[in-house]
């Protein structure tokens, strides 16, 4: 592989509480590789994810992130380095009461000031308007764009956080279960975007699941988590039932 | 009568006739209190057109109810230019510390006094000014909506401000940008319920001489003018009923919104 690490996890461990959460994790995205994060409910799944977004700070190991040290920042560099990040989350988190472009816009909001973020967001110029469209188009809802966000089913508030992830110009998207609440056959479509976008983009992505079987089927990488601790991290080519029986705790037959 | 309600019913009418003899029947000036009310009520059927030396009444009841809108407005200019400042240092969401128990306890003050309590106190400072009136309108109404906007922001669904604050917002933009639109429209639906009710208090600020319909009808009723009490009081209820429909209509809109 010639392309740079956009995310390296070196021997992370997390401790929430009482509760080791992670141990010894050790994980690599290049720009452009597609992950799946699987793994039972507990497993840490989130918290290895909110690591990587720099939501949560390991006591042992080092996070990087395009090359950034993310336990080594000052809070103006941890801002900018926010910047660089798309996360989506379960439920899309967008704000009801906005039409669909205003969410979108809500995306840039890590790199301005807060009256140039006040601004872009109530009285959005035609050069906005027009950013917002194209990324509407190529999440498949263009013509949402000046939708109110409430009147939206949950598959496509989902497509319109993403279209505000990609509105930030990231390098690296996160996903933390993004079709946890929408139905088998969205799901899939949604995956696919995911990837999609995530391949025209040149984006390193990592997304946590609960089917092994969208995460067989359409990504690069699968990684399974059990416990905290790594229990795979291979191209799905490579692995056979047994190492997902063995992830869910289930003894092959 | 076996219907127990109306039986009940018989019983509070009787009670209040019993009430009536036991008080005396002896009205202001002497004269009989039925008579009195009689003649009240019945100048309500004819509410006076003009004054005794023949002048129109309507411009006066218009200027009046003008009057009473202007303090009123202006009251609600000043108290949502203090409230809003204050609504954010009132949530938890912006900021906690000695700060904030300091701006909780300044507001939790303005609203104590009542509007005609604090008018009488600063008539007593400031004379006879509109800007009496209208802080005294404006403060008790400030604390108010301080308080009710910061509740307001603080019960509005946080995730979309954390989803902003992990795109890199800090905590005012990811407040601003992310919590005000979701408490917008029931902070604007209670600024509207505030100008009615500063409508109201305004109309009564008259009874201490500024030129509200309360004025008109303080004078009215003290020359025992009733058929003019009833024109003010029907200008003073068609004032309301416009207001009450024009922030009802907004209200509506809002909630379809």
């Amino acid at each position: 592989m010639t392309k740079t690490a956009a995310i390296e996890v070196q021997d992370v461990s997390l401790r929430l509480g009482s509760t080791q959460v992670l141990s010894e994790v050790g994980v690599t995205v290049r720009a452009g590789e597609t992950v799946a994060l699987v793994g039972p409910s507990g497993s840490g799944k989130t918290s290895l994810l909110r690591l990587m977004g720099g939501m949560l700070v390991a006591q042992e190991g080092r996070v990087s992130r395009l090359g950034q040290d993310l336990g080594q920042l000052s809070p103006a560099e941890r801002r900018s380095a926010q910047a660089e990040v798309g996360f989506i989350y379960q439920d899309h988190q967008l704000v009801p009461t906005y039409r669909v472009l205003q969410n979108v816009l809500t995306g840039a909001i890590g790199r301005q000031r807060f009256w140039a973020a006040l601004r872009s967001v109530w009285f959005p110029n035609k050069t906005e308007e027009a950013s917002a469209h194209e990324l509407l188009e190529r999440v498949g809802i263009g013509e949402k764009l000046f939708a109110w966000t409430s009147t939206l089913s949950g598959g496509q508030r989902q497509r319109v956080a993403i279209a505000r992830a990609l509105y930030q110009c990231p390098r690296v998207m996160l996903a933390d279960e993004p079709v946890a609440s929408v139905d088998p056959a969205r799901a899939a479509s949604l995956v696919q975007l995911l990837v999609r976008l995530a391949k025209e983009d040149d984006l390193a992505l990592v997304v946590s699941l609960h089917s092994e079987d969208l995460a067989r089927r359409h990504f690069d990488r699968v990684i399974g988590l059990k416990d905290g601790r790594v229990i795979f991290d291979a191209p799905p080519g490579a692995l056979d039932d047994d190492a997902f029986l063995g992830l869910y705790g289930l003894e092959s037959a | 009568m076996t219907d127990p309600r109306a039986r009940v019913l018989l019983g509070i009418v009787l009670g209040g006739v019993a009430g009536a003899v036991v008080l005396g029947p002896q009205g202001s000036g002497g004269a009989p209190a039925w008579r009195v009310a009689g003649e009240f009520f019945g100048a309500a059927l004819h509410p006076a057109m003009t004054t005794d030396t023949g002048d129109s009444l309507i411009p006066v009841a218009v200027a009046g109810a003008w009057a009473t809108v202007k303090f009123a407005v202006a009251a609600m200019v000043v108290a949502l230019s203090l409230a809003i400042p204050l609504a954010f240092l009132c949530s938890e969401r912006v900021w906690r510390g000695p700060g904030f128990v300091t701006v909780r306890t300044l507001v939790a003050g303005m609203r104590s006094v009542h509007e005609l309590i604090l008018a009488v106190v600063l008539l007593a400072a400031l004379g006879l000014t509109p800007a009496t009136a209208i802080l005294a309108l404006a403060i008790p109404s400030a604390g108010t909506m301080a308080k009710v906007f910061a509740e307001l922001l603080d019960e509005a669904d946080q995730s979309p401000s954390l989803a902003l604050s992990g795109l890199g917002a800090d905590s005012f933009q990811s407040v601003v940008i992310g919590t005000v639109p979701i408490a917008l429209p029931s902070v604007i639906a209670f600024a509207f319920y505030r100008l009615e009710c500063a409508l109201r208090s305004s109309a009564v600020l008259g009874f201490f001489g500024f030129p509200t319909l309360g004025y008109h009808i303080h004078q009215a009723a003290e020359n025992l003018r009733y058929a003019e009490v009833w024109t003010m009081l029907y200008a003073l209820i068609l004032l309301m009923a416009l207001a009450e429909w024009w922030s009802g209509a907004i209200r509506r809109h809002l909630e379809v919104a």
